[in-house]
C-alpha cells in the first residue's frame, strides 16, 4: 500500500529559476540528489541538495555562479549544463553523490552575444547525451561540445528575435521554440541555417519551453505565454493537434515524465503545478484493442484532441510564479520565485 | 541601520555638481566643473567608466536621464550657456544636440514624463526657461517662457504625468532669484503662468515636484538660500505650503524618492536629512522620533581614504 | 562590535550626519534620491566660494549610495519574508470572507486570528532554530556568530511580544482573567528551569546538585507545582513533617480556570483559605528545621523579598533574554494577586521593573505599553524600535484586524496598517530581489474597497531592471494582473527600444505591436525598408513579416510591409495577375512610402516582361492599362524627384548609390520601354474583351 502523497515546502534565501533531479543510477532506485539554480541575487548559486525519504531537501553544496540561472540540464549522469543569462554556457561536474565534489568543469564564455558584442542571454539549454544545444536572445542555436572550446556549430535561425526552448527530437534533429511563437525544427547535419520544418502559430504569442515525448518522438508539447499546452504531431506540422489551456498566466516549464509518458508536468506565472494526466486514454485503447499493442501514443488519442485531459493542480496559483519542475519516479521537485523549495513525494501516476 | 553600499570614485578633477542614477538605477552619470560628463556602469557595489563626455566649456550644473524608452539619452547642461543631449547608440556615446539659445548659464534641466513624448526643460540664469521637444521631423523645437523669474531661474521640475479628458497636461514648476515658486501650465500653444507661490524671502535654490500617488494631489518641495524648506500642496490651482521645522544653514538640494513619500533635503550644515509625511499629515524627520535620544545615528566620513562608519548618538 | 541592548535598540536611523575634513572649503553635501530608499551622497561646494586649491580637493570626486540595511535580508532571516507572505495573505483573505454582508452579524474571526499569529510566531522560532544551529558551527569570537547571536536574540524578542500580544489583544477572554495565559506565555518562553530540572533528575542524586534548590524555586515561580514536587520526592528527607507539609501546599494550590464553572470570586476565596493555610503553618514554625523549605513557603505567602532573589538570579532569566522582570511579575501575580485584571497588568508591571532594577530597553518598553493595552503605542514603539518592517507590518495588520470592533482605536489603527504595511512593502521592493514580494504587499494597501492597484506599484514596475526578456515577460504578467495597461506597454516600449538599438529589427516590431505603439512600430518598420533597400533581403524579418496577421494594422507602414510581403509569396507562387494588382495599389493607395517607389517599380518589371514573352496566354494581360497609367505616373515623379533631389543636394546622390536604388536608376529607360508597350498591348487586348463581352450582351439580348 503506498502512501499518501505529500508535499512539503522550504524556504532556501534565492529564488531558483531551474530544478533537475540529477539521473538515478537504475531506472528503480528512488530519486535522491537534484540540482538548482538561482537568478535575480545579487550573488547567485547553483546548489547540490539531498532528499531522503521525508523531510526537507538538505542542502549539500553550493557554488557562485555569475549570471542568472536560466536553464539546467544533465549531459551525463554526473555533469549538468547550466545555461546564464550573461550569455556563457557551464558545465558542472559532481561524480559521488555523497561528497562536496561539485566543481565548474568547464564554461563557454560568451556564448551568446549580440552583434554589437553585448551579451546576450543564454535562455534554454539541452542535449542528447553527446552534443549540447543551447538558444539565447541572439536568436542563435549553439552546438557545444564538451571538452572543445569552440562551439561544434552556430546556427543563425534567420531571424533576429529571442529563441527561449531547445530540445533534441532525435540525435540530429533540434527543436527550438521563440519569442514571435514559432517552432522549428534543425537537422544539424545540413550545412546551412534553413530549418526542416517551421511550425507556426497565429498569435505570436512566445514559447518558453518544447519537450519532447520519451519514446515517441513525433509527439511535441510546447508550452509559452498562451498559458495553454499546444501538443503537435511532427508528421503534420501544419497544425498543431490541439492546445489545452490549465493555466491562468504564462506556462514556463512543460515536462513528460521520463518513465510514464503519459503525464506532463507543468509550471507557469501563477505560480501552479499542474498535473496532465492521459493514462486513461492509454488503458482504454488496450482494452479496445485499438491501441495497435501500444504504438499509438495516448496523447494523440481523438478525445484528446477534443480537450478530453485529466488536469489536477498538484501546487495551487499563487500570486508569484513556479519556475521549474522536474519529475523522477513518483518525487516532484518545482521551485518558486518565493524562495520555496516544494517536494512532492508520492506522486500518484499509473 | 544604514549602510554605504557602494563608493564611486568618479575621477573627476574638480567639485561634482550632479549625480543621476538612470531609470533603473544600474547606470550613474555625474557632472563637475572639470567640464566633462561622466558615465559609470554601477552593479552589486562595483562601478565602471562607461564615458567620460568633454563637449562644454565650463563647470556643468546638472544631467538628466531621459526615459529608457527612447533609448539611452543623458541632457547636460553648464555655466557655457549649453544644453548638451547626448545618445548612447551601439555602446559610444556622442552628442546629439546643443541647444545655445540662452544668454546666461544653464542652472538645471529636466526631462518631461515620458507619456508627454520625448521632451525637456532647461532653466537659466538669464531668467528663461526653455522646453525643448523633439518632433516627427527628428528635430527639437524649443519655446521659452521668457523672464520667468527676475534676476534668474536656479531649479525646474516637471510635474507627473496626469491625464484629464484623453490629454496629458503639461505642468512644470520653477524656482528662482526673486524668491519665488511659479507653476506653469502649457495652453493652447503657450506657456502661462499658473500660480506665483510667495513664502520664501530668499533665493529659490532648488524646486522638485514629487511622483504622483495618484490622489490628485499636486505636491512640490522647495529650498531656499533662506534657509527654509516648504512643501506645496495644491489642488485646483490652490496651493498652500508647510514648512519643515527648521534648518541652520542654506539649503541647496530637495530630492524626492522614487515613490514620492520620502524627501531628501541636503544643505550648507553638512547634514543631509529624510522627510515623511506622517498618517497625521505632519513632515516628520525619519529619526526624529520619540525615540530620537536612543536613536544611532550614522557618521561617514567623506574624506578620501577613511570610510568608516560609526554609530553616534543624535541629541 | 555593539552590545546586546544596543543591537536591540539600532534603529531604523535614516539620519545622515557626514563630517568632513576639508569642510572648510565644501560646506554641504548633495543628496540625491535614488530608487526607493537610497541616497548619493557626495560633496558640495557654495556657488560664492572660490574654487578651492587642487590639494584641498582631495576627496570631492568620491559619490557615495548610501542605502538602509537590515538583518532581514540576512541569510537566515529571508525565509520570514517570504512564509509571512503567504500568512499575511491568507489572513486577509479570511477577513475579506468574514467581512458580513448586509444585515449579518459580522463573523468572529478570533480563532483564525490566533492562529495566522500563531503562525507568525513559529515562523520566528523556526528562524531562531535554524540560526542557534548554524551557530553552533562558527568561532565564538567571530564578528559573524555576534551578528547573528544578536539576531538570534531580537528574534526571541520579537516572537515574545507577539506573543504578548496575542494574550493581551488577540485572545482577550471574557472577564480578563488573564493570569493563566500569562503563566503559559512565560513558561514557553523561560524554559531554562524545566531545562534545568531534566539535568538534575538523571543524576544518581539530584537533591546533592548545586542547583537543586535553586530550580525548585523557578519552578514554583512559574507555577508548576507538580514538577516542583516530582523534584522534592528525590530529597532523602521527603518523607518528614516538613516536606510533606510544603508538598501538600504545593498540591493543593488552586488555579483558575476559565469556563471550569467556579466564578472568579469563588476562586479568589479559595485562594485566600490556601494561602492563609500557608501562612499559618509558616508562622507555625513548620519548616523552621529547613531553611529551603521555608523560602518556599515564603514565596508562596507571597514575600516578595523570596520572590525576588529566585528571579532575580535564576539561571534562565539572568541572560539577555528580556530580562528577569517577566519572570519576576509572573512570580509576583501568582502569589499575590491570582485575579489580576488587565487594566492592573500595567501597574503590576511597573512595580515589577522597580523591583528588579532593570534598564528597560525599547522591547520592554513594548512589552509595557502592551500591558498597558495601547495598540497604538506597541505599533509605533514597533516602527521605531526595530530597523525594517517585518514585526511592525504584521503586528499592525493583526491589531487592525483583531480591535476592529473597538471604534476609538479602529480610525487611527487603519491609518497605521496602511501606512506601515505600505512601508514595508516599499522596503522589500527597494531589495532586488524580493521585489515581487514587495508588490504582492502593496495589492493590500490604498483604500478599502478600491480595488484598482496602489499608484506605487507602477511606480516601482515600471523601475524594475529589464536584465533579460524572462524578467521582462515576469514584470509584464505583474503588471496584466493588476491591470496596469500604461506599465505593460512601457515595459513593451523599453524591450523594443533596446532591440532596435541592437538591430534586432523583428523582435524590435514584435515588442512594439505589443506596447500597441504606431509611432515607434513605424519607425521601426521603416528601418526593415531601408535595409531592404540596401540589401534587398528581408532578412531576420521575413519570418515575422509573414505571419503578422491583424495586428499588421497598428501602423501603415508596418501594413505596407506584410502587404508588401505578400507581393512577394503571390509572386512566388505564380499568381502574377493577382501579385501585380496587389502592388499598384500599393502605390496609389499611398500606402507605400514614396522612397520605396523604385524598388516597386523593378518588382513590376519582370511582370511586364512576363506578359511580354508568354506566347501561350497572350491574352491574358498582366498589368491593365489603367493601372499601368497609375506606374508611368509613378515612375515620372520618382525620377522628378530624383533630379530635385540632385540639383539641391548633393548628399542625396550617395543615397541614391545603395543597392536597389542605384540598380532602378541603371534600368529606368528599360522601365519606361517596358511600360509603353505594355500599354499598348493592353488598350487592344482590353478593347477586343470589352467588344467581345458588349457582342455577347447583345446576341443574349
Amino acid at each position: 500500500m503506498p502512501n499518501s502523497s505529500s508535499i512539503t515546502k522550504s524556504y532556501v534565501y534565492s529564488k531558483i529559476n531551474s530544478v533537475r533531479w540529477k539521473p538515478s543510477a537504475s531506472t528503480f532506485s528512488k530519486p535522491e540528489i537534484f540540482i538548482s539554480g538561482s537568478w535575480d541575487n545579487e550573488d547567485n548559486k547553483v546548489c547540490v541538495w539531498r532528499c531522503a525519504s521525508e523531510g526537507d531537501p538538505q542542502l549539500l553544496q553550493e557554488i557562485s555562479h555569475a549570471g542568472d540561472v536560466s536553464d539546467i540540464t544533465y549531459i551525463s549522469r554526473d555533469t549538468a549544463a547550466v545555461a546564464s543569462s550573461n550569455g556563457s554556457v557551464s558545465l558542472y561536474k559532481h561524480a559521488d553523490d555523497t561528497n562536496k565534489n561539485l566543481s565548474l568543469s568547464q564554461c563557454f564564455k560568451h556564448a551568446h552575444h549580440f552583434q554589437s558584442g553585448s551579451q546576450a542571454p543564454c535562455t534554454s539549454v539541452a542535449s542528447d547525451g553527446c552534443l549540447i544545444a543551447t538558444v539565447g536572445e541572439d536568436a542563435r542555436l549553439l552546438l557545444l561540445s564538451p571538452g572543445q572550446h569552440e562551439p561544434h556549430r552556430i546556427i543563425d535561425s534567420g531571424s533576429d528575435s529571442s529563441e527561449y526552448a531547445v530540445t533534441f527530437i532525435k540525435t540530429n534533429e533540434v527543436l527550438t521554440g521563440s519569442l514571435q511563437g514559432h517552432l522549428r525544427l534543425w537537422d544539424i547535419r545540413k550545412a546551412g541555417n534553413i530549418p526542416t520544418v517551421t511550425m507556426i502559430t497565429t498569435d505570436q504569442e512566445w514559447i518558453r519551453d518544447v519537450s519532447c515525448h520519451p519514446s515517441q518522438q513525433h509527439v511535441v508539447a510546447a508550452a509559452g505565454e498562451a498559458g495553454a499546452l499546444t501538443l503537435w504531431d511532427m508528421r503534420n506540422t501544419t497544425q498543431p493537434f490541439t492546445s489545452i489551456s490549465a493555466h491562468s498566466a504564462p506556462v514556463l516549464e512543460a515536462r513528460f515524465h521520463r518513465n510514464s509518458p503519459d503525464h506532463i508536468f507543468t509550471c507557469g506565472l501563477d505560480g501552479q503545478l499542474v498535473h496532465w494526466d492521459v493514462s486513461y486514454h492509454s488503458a482504454r485503447s488496450l482494452l479496445e484493442g485499438t491501441g495497435g499493442g501500444g504504438l499509438v501514443t495516448s496523447w494523440l488519442h481523438p478525445s484528446v484532441a477534443r480537450g478530453d485531459v485529466t488536469t489536477t493542480a498538484l501546487i495551487n496559483a499563487g500570486p508569484l510564479p513556479l519556475n521549474s519542475v522536474d519529475v523522477q519516479g513518483d518525487v516532484a521537485v518545482a521551485a518558486s520565485d518565493n524562495e520555496a523549495l516544494f517536494v512532492l513525494r508520492n506522486l500518484v501516476m499509473c | 541601520m544604514v549602510s554605504i553600499v557602494s563608493q564611486v570614485e568618479t575621477g573627476h578633477e574638480d567639485m561634482i555638481h550632479d549625480a543621476q542614477m538612470d531609470y533603473y538605477g544600474t547606470r550613474l552619470a555625474t557632472c563637475s566643473s572639470d567640464r566633462t560628463v561622466r558615465v559609470f556602469e554601477v552593479r552589486k557595489g562595483e562601478q565602471s567608466l562607461v564615458a567620460s563626455l568633454r563637449e562644454h566649456e565650463g563647470p556643468v550644473w546638472q544631467v538628466a536621464w531621459a526615459h529608457p524608452m527612447y533609448g539611452r539619452l543623458l541632457a547636460s547642461c553648464g555655466y557655457d550657456r549649453k544644453l548638451i543631449i547626448w545618445q548612447e547608440d551601439q555602446s559610444t556615446w556622442r552628442s546629439i544636440y546643443t541647444y545655445t539659445e540662452h544668454t546666461s548659464s544653464i542652472n538645471s534641466v529636466c526631462w518631461a514624463p515620458h507619456e508627454l513624448g520625448l521632451m525637456l526643460a532647461c532653466a537659466s540664469s538669464d531668467g528663461s526657461v526653455s522646453v525643448l521637444t523633439y518632433t516627427a521631423a527628428h528635430t527639437w523645437h524649443a519655446v521659452k517662457i521668457t523672464n520667468a523669474h527676475n534676476v534668474g531661474c536656479n531649479a525646474v521640475s516637471w510635474a507627473p504625468a496626469v491625464s484629464s479628458g484623453g490629454l496629458t497636461q503639461q505642468r512644470l514648476v520653477t524656482g528662482g532669484c526673486d524668491s519665488y515658486v511659479k507653476i506653469w501650465r502649457y495652453e493652447s500653444g503657450e506657456w502661462v503662468e499658473e500660480a506665483k507661490l510667495e513664502g520664501h524671502s530668499d533665493w529659490v535654490r532648488d524646486v522638485a515636484w514629487a511622483p504622483s500617488c495618484g490622489l490628485g494631489t499636486s505636491v512640490i518641495a522647495s529650498c531656499s538660500q533662506d534657509c527654509r524648506v516648504l512643501i506645496w500642496t495644491g489642488d485646483n490651482g490652490q496651493f498652500r505650503s508647510k514648512e519643515l521645522p527648521s534648518f541652520a544653514d542654506v539649503i541647496w538640494h530637495v530630492s524626492w524618492s522614487v515613490t514620492g513619500n520620502i524627501l531628501a533635503v541636503s544643505g550648507g550644515d553638512n547634514r543631509v536629512s529624510l522627510w515623511k509625511e506622517n498618517t497625521e499629515g505632519q513632515w516628520v524627520c525619519l529619526s526624529d522620533s520619540s525615540k530620537a535620544a536612543e536613536a544611532a545615528a550614522i557618521t561617514a566620513s567623506a574624506a578620501a581614504g577613511e570610510q568608516q562608519m560609526r554609530p553616534q548618538t543624535v541629541h | 562590535m555593539p552590545s546586546m541592548m544596543e543591537l536591540e535598540e539600532m534603529i531604523s536611523s535614516r539620519f545622515y550626519v557626514i563630517s568632513n575634513n576639508n569642510a572648510e572649503n565644501y560646506r554641504g553635501h548633495y543628496a540625491q534620491s535614488v530608487g526607493v530608499h537610497s541616497l548619493a551622497v557626495y560633496p558640495a561646494l557654495q556657488p560664492s566660494m572660490p574654487t578651492p586649491s587642487a590639494e584641498a580637493n582631495k576627496g570631492v570626486s568620491i559619490i557615495q549610495h548610501l542605502s538602509p540595511k537590515s538583518w532581514l535580508f540576512s541569510r537566515h532571516s529571508r525565509q520570514l519574508v517570504n512564509e509571512a507572505m503567504g500568512t499575511f495573505r491568507s489572513l486577509q483573505g479570511m477577513v475579506e470572507d468574514a467581512t458580513p454582508r448586509e444585515g449579518d452579524d459580522p463573523l468572529d474571526l478570533t480563532s483564525a486570528l490566533i492562529n495566522k499569529s500563531r503562525e507568525y510566531r513559529s515562523m520566528l522560532q523556526a528562524c531562531v532554530c535554524s540560526l542557534n544551529s548554524d551557530l553552533d558551527k562558527l568561532e565564538p569570537d567571530s564578528d559573524e556568530y555576534q551578528e547573528m547571536a544578536g539576531q538570534c536574540q531580537l528574534l526571541y524578542k520579537m516572537e515574545l511580544l507577539l506573543g504578548l500580544v496575542e494574550i493581551i489583544f488577540v485572545d482577550s477572554r471574557p472577564g480578563s482573567l488573564i493570569l493563566s495565559q500569562l503563566v503559559c506565555w512565560v513558561r514557553l518562553h523561560y524554559p531554562a528551569c524545566t531545562e534545568q530540572m531534566v539535568k538534575i533528575m538523571a543524576e544518581e542524586d539530584p537533591s546533592q546538585h548545586n542547583l537543586y534548590w535553586q530550580t525548585i524555586y523557578e519552578l514554583v515561580c512559574q507555577g508548576r507545582m507538580s514538577d516542583a514536587r516530582q523534584m522534592l520526592q528525590q530529597h532523602p528527607y521527603c518523607h518528614t513533617d516538613a516536606f510533606v507539609a510544603i508538598e501538600e501546599i504545593l498540591r493543593k494550590m488552586p488555579t483558575y480556570q476559565l469556563y471550569s464553572g467556579v466564578s472568579d470570586g469563588e476562586f479568589m476565596l479559595r485562594w485566600q483559605h490556601w494561602q492563609a493555610e500557608c501562612e499559618n503553618r509558616l508562622q507555625g514554625g513548620e519548616f523552621a528545621a529547613w531553611s529551603h523549605l521555608k523560602k518556599l513557603a515564603e514565596i508562596m505567602c507571597g514575600n516578595s523579598a523570596s520572590i525576588l532573589s529566585v528571579t532575580m538570579c535564576g539561571e534562565g532569566n539572568r541572560n539577555d533574554r528580556g530580562g528577569c522582570w517577566v519572570p519576576h511579575l509572573l512570580a509576583t501575580l501568582l502569589f499575590t494577586q491570582p485575579n489580576v485584571k488587565l487594566h492592573r497588568l500595567h501597574d503590576a508591571a511597573t512595580r515589577a521593573i522597580t523591583e528588579c532594577c532593570v534598564k528597560l530597553s525599547a522591547l520592554d518598553a513594548l512589552l509595557l505599553s502592551a500591558m498597558q493595552g495601547d495598540a497604538l503605542q506597541v505599533v509605533r514603539g514597533c516602527q521605531q524600535t526595530l530597523d525594517n518592517l517585518w514585526l511592525g507590518a504584521h503586528l499592525t495588520d493583526l491589531l487592525h484586524h483583531a480591535l476592529a470592533s473597538q471604534r476609538h482605536t479602529q480610525l487611527s489603527l487603519a491609518a497605521m496598517r496602511e501606512s506601515i504595511v505600505q512601508d514595508y512593502a516599499l522596503e522589500l521592493a527597494g531589495h532586488p530581489s524580493l521585489w515581487q514580494v514587495g508588490i504582492v504587499y502593496l495589492d493590500y494597501c490604498g483604500t478599502e474597497g478600491v480595488k484598482d492597484a496602489s499608484p506605487l506599484t507602477s511606480l516601482l514596475l515600471e523601475r524594475v531592471p529589464l536584465t533579460s526578456d524572462a524578467k521582462a515577460h515576469k514584470v509584464i504578467n505583474m503588471a496584466e494582473q493588476r491591470n496596469l495597461e500604461h506599465v505593460v506597454r512601457g515595459v513593451c516600449r523599453v524591450m523594443g527600444r533596446r532591440a532596435a538599438n541592437e538591430g534586432r529589427l523583428a523582435a524590435a516590431i514584435w515588442w512594439a505591436v505589443r506596447a500597441k505603439d504606431a509611432p515607434f512600430t513605424s519607425h521601426t518598420a521603416h528601418q526593415v525598408l531601408h535595409r531592404y533597400l540596401t540589401s534587398g533581403e528581408f532578412q531576420s524579418s521575413a519570418l515575422l513579416l509573414d505571419h503578422l496577421g491583424p495586428t499588421m494594422l497598428l501602423s501603415e507602414t508596418l501594413t505596407f510591409l506584410g502587404k508588401y510581403r505578400e507581393f512577394h509569396s503571390l509572386y512566388n507562387r505564380g499568381d502574377r495577375k493577382q501579385a501585380a494588382d496587389l502592388l499598384v495599389t500599393l502605390i496609389s493607395s499611398k500606402l507605400a512610402p514614396q522612397y520605396f517607389w523604385p524598388v516597386l517599380l523593378l518588382d513590376v518589371l519582370p511582370l511586364l516582361q512576363s506578359s511580354e514573352d508568354s506566347q501561350d496566354k497572350d491574352d491574358e494581360i498582366v498589368v491593365t492599362a489603367a493601372h499601368t497609367y497609375e506606374l508611368m505616373y509613378c515612375l515620372n515623379s520618382v525620377v522628378d524627384k530624383f533630379q530635385r533631389d540632385n540639383s539641391r543636394d548633393r548628399g542625396s546622390a550617395v543615397a541614391m548609390e545603395c543597392g536597389l536604388v542605384r540598380a532602378f536608376t541603371q534600368r529606368e529607360h528599360e522601365l519606361r520601354t517596358c511600360l509603353a508597350h505594355n500599354l499598348a498591348r493592353a488598350i487592344v487586348t482590353e478593347s477586343s474583351s470589352h467588344s467581345v463581352t458588349a457582342m455577347s450582351g447583345i446576341s443574349a439580348a
